[in-house]
């Protein structure tokens, strides 16, 4: 009974979404993209040593994308997404995902002013977090001036995320600086220097009896990037990122079993490098595969051992994914769809191993 | 015969055979000509019977056939074939790589010999398409665009898509042949050829610079990663290119995310 007053309170915000987007693009000049998926999905997961599980199921999606140019040479964009997913093998589950932004540009002779923002949702959770809502905004100003090869751009972001069930409610505030150089459009470089502060309100920091202390959790999140992406030929296409980031947190936690305080247990340094490729040699084929690594090398949070014990050395994660798309379509409108996506995580802690596999495959239908 | 006495410093020091002058005479025009006339008019011409075939044909190229494995009945066809296109006018050039190919992949002499007389025809029927269209013979003095237009035939683009690209480049001749890479990958694509063809129109009316033609597939197939049906984005694309100057203006415009 409960499933299905979830399952009706989703279909109502579903129609409300799309009613109030087509309503507000019905005017535009190019008309808005509405695609609906239906897909079978199987999730293999296995944390620790423990034995692999399996739950699957189906997803429904629906999509409606919207650009229109203004008058002074900007653009007013509107972006929906829901999903929803039930699982009933393995499982018995309703998970959902909603997303709407909006996005204005303005542009000022040589340069352009963006101002966005939108909101993520989920009522009943999905991936194993709770239910939470995470409205955003964004604002940035970018130098356009085709002449140049440099082009430097600076954005300010925040988001604050409410989880009703769980702790880990924050407010996030961002600052990027940035520089892109296109040497050709085969080749387009980008550096990004970011700087950033997440408060949190609800994240509990203990003392050195395991009791909660009043204070509140500050993360510090510095960042530097490097990109470059660009043209293998006509029918391809690539991007890799490298970034470095520091967290500096005063985040602790309390392993209850050897009354032992961690302190300092989130501030970590991580490599990340991610790779997207993609292939369409006719527009009935669209192949695209983003594999990433990452490693996170933690200054004081203690990696545990099989008991749960302090090993006496930091923690260490080495993480290893991708993610896969590949569809195809005789007529531009229904697509065959293939997706997945994996990841493996080695650490030396036992409670940080673990690798899981989403398997997806279905039908669109594209407006 | 006639025998002379020499004769140095008043002394007779011996006799020597004059040739017969008569014999060695050539009549010519307004008279007969004298034996240094005739011996310079010899020696000319066995010198040009010895240089003309490295004229026509280059050291290296002649020595290509003639030191390949064909039989001397292909290496002879293969070379009249040259010679006579060289001769209508073809540049020498453009098909002499084509020999190259074929030795190099150890094709048959039949097979070389047939693909050779294929780009000479092409190359001919390139050579009147250029011609019969009102500026077309400034592509033709480009040996590139000449070779490029024969490309396009032998890639199944009919005459009427080669004379509406060449007249659609009349205001930027230097770009055609980056318009037609455009347009062979966009058909490529499978995108229209009727909606190609407009695209090409549209982007050398445009200020998109010919390094940037490229961008077009990309924006066509981003479209299509976001479910946008490429005959849309195409009218999307021709609709905005008036406006811009670079594809990321254009994406900026025409797609509904910024990827």
């Amino acid at each position: 009974m409960d499933t299905l007053k979830i399952i009706f309170k989703v279909l109502i915000l579903t129609g409300l979404f799309f009613t109030f987007n087509v309503v507000f693009s019905i005017a535009a000049d190019f008309p808005p993209t509405i695609v609906f998926g239906l897909y079978g999905t199987d999730t293999t997961y296995a944390q620790m040593r423990s034995k692999s599980e399996t739950f699957g199921g189906i997803e429904v999606s629906g999509l409606l994308g919207w650009r229109t140019p203004t008058f002074n040479g900007g653009y007013f964009s509107l972006n929906s997404i829901l999903s929803v997913f039930y699982y009933f093998f393995g499982i018995e589950e309703l998970d959902d995902f909603e997303s709407t932004s909006i996005e204005i540009a303005i542009p000022l002779q040589y340069n352009k002013i963006k101002i966005g923002g939108g909101l993520d949702s989920s009522f009943t959770g999905i991936g194993g977090y709770s239910r939470y809502f995470r409205p955003y905004w964004e604002a940035g100003y970018y130098s356009i001036d085709g002449r140049k090869k440099v082009q430097p751009f600076f954005v300010y972001r925040g988001y604050c995320l409410k989880q009703p069930n769980f702790y880990e409610d924050s407010i996030f505030h961002e600052g990027e600086l940035g520089i892109n150089y296109s040497s050709s459009i085969l080749r387009r470089y980008k550096i990004l220097l970011k700087g950033g502060i997440e408060r949190f309100t609800e994240y509990p920091l203990y003392d050195s009896s395991g009791d909660i202390t009043g204070n509140k959790r500050n993360d510090y999140i510095a960042s530097i990037a490097f990109e470059v992406n660009g043209l293998w030929g006509y029918f391809s296409d690539y991007r890799i990122n490298v970034s470095i980031s520091l967290v500096s947190s005063n985040a602790n936690r309390y392993i209850s079993i050897v009354n032992y305080l961690d302190e300092d247990s989130e501030s970590n340094l991580t490599l990340l490098v991610e790779s997207e490729i993609g292939w369409s040699p006719d527009r009935r084929i669209n192949l695209q595969v983003s594999p990433y690594i990452g490693y996170e090398f933690y200054f004081n949070r203690d990696a545990l051992d099989d008991l749960g014990n302090p090993s006496g050395k930091s923690l260490k994660i080495f993480t290893l994914g991708s993610s896969f798309r590949a569809d195809y379509t005789l007529n531009n409108n229904f697509y065959f769809v293939i997706k997945s996506t994996g990841a493996s995580k080695w650490a030396n802690d036992p409670q940080e191993n673990g690798w899981s596999i989403i398997l997806s495959g279905g039908i669109e239908y594209a407006f | 015969m006639i025998f002379k006495s020499i004769n140095y410093k008043g002394k007779n020091i011996g006799i020597t055979k004059i040739i017969n002058i008569n014999i060695m005479k050539t009549k010519t025009v307004g008279g007969y000509m004298s034996v240094p006339q005739f011996l310079l008019l010899f020696l000319s011409v066995v010198l040009i019977s010895i240089i003309s075939p490295v004229l026509i044909f280059p050291q290296f190229n002649a020595s290509i056939i003639q030191n390949s494995n064909l039989s001397e009945y292909y290496k002879k066809a293969i070379e009249n074939e040259l010679k006579n296109a060289i001769n209508d006018g073809i540049p020498e050039n453009l098909l002499e790589s084509r020999i190259r190919e074929g030795i190099a992949k150890g094709a048959g002499g039949e097979k070389i010999l047939q693909v050779l007389v294929n780009e000479i025809q092409l190359m001919k029927k390139a050579r009147l398409i250029l011609l019969s269209i009102q500026g077309g013979k400034r592509l033709l003095k480009d040996e590139a665009s000449w070779a490029r237009t024969a490309n396009l035939l032998s890639a199944g683009i009919s005459e009427e898509e080669i004379k509406t690209i060449v007249k659609a480049c009349q205001k930027r001749w230097s770009d055609y042949r980056s318009a037609t890479y455009l347009y062979a990958s966009l058909i490529r694509w499978k995108l229209s050829r009727e909606k190609s063809l407009k695209i090409i129109e549209a982007v050398l009316e445009s200020s998109l610079k010919s390094d940037d033609f490229i961008g077009i597939i990309e924006i066509l197939i981003e479209g299509r990663r976001l479910r946008i049906h490429p005959e849309n984005m195409a009218e999307r694309i021709i609709e905005i290119l008036p406006y811009i100057d670079n594809t990321e203006k254009l994406k900026e415009k025409i797609l509904y995310i910024n990827q």
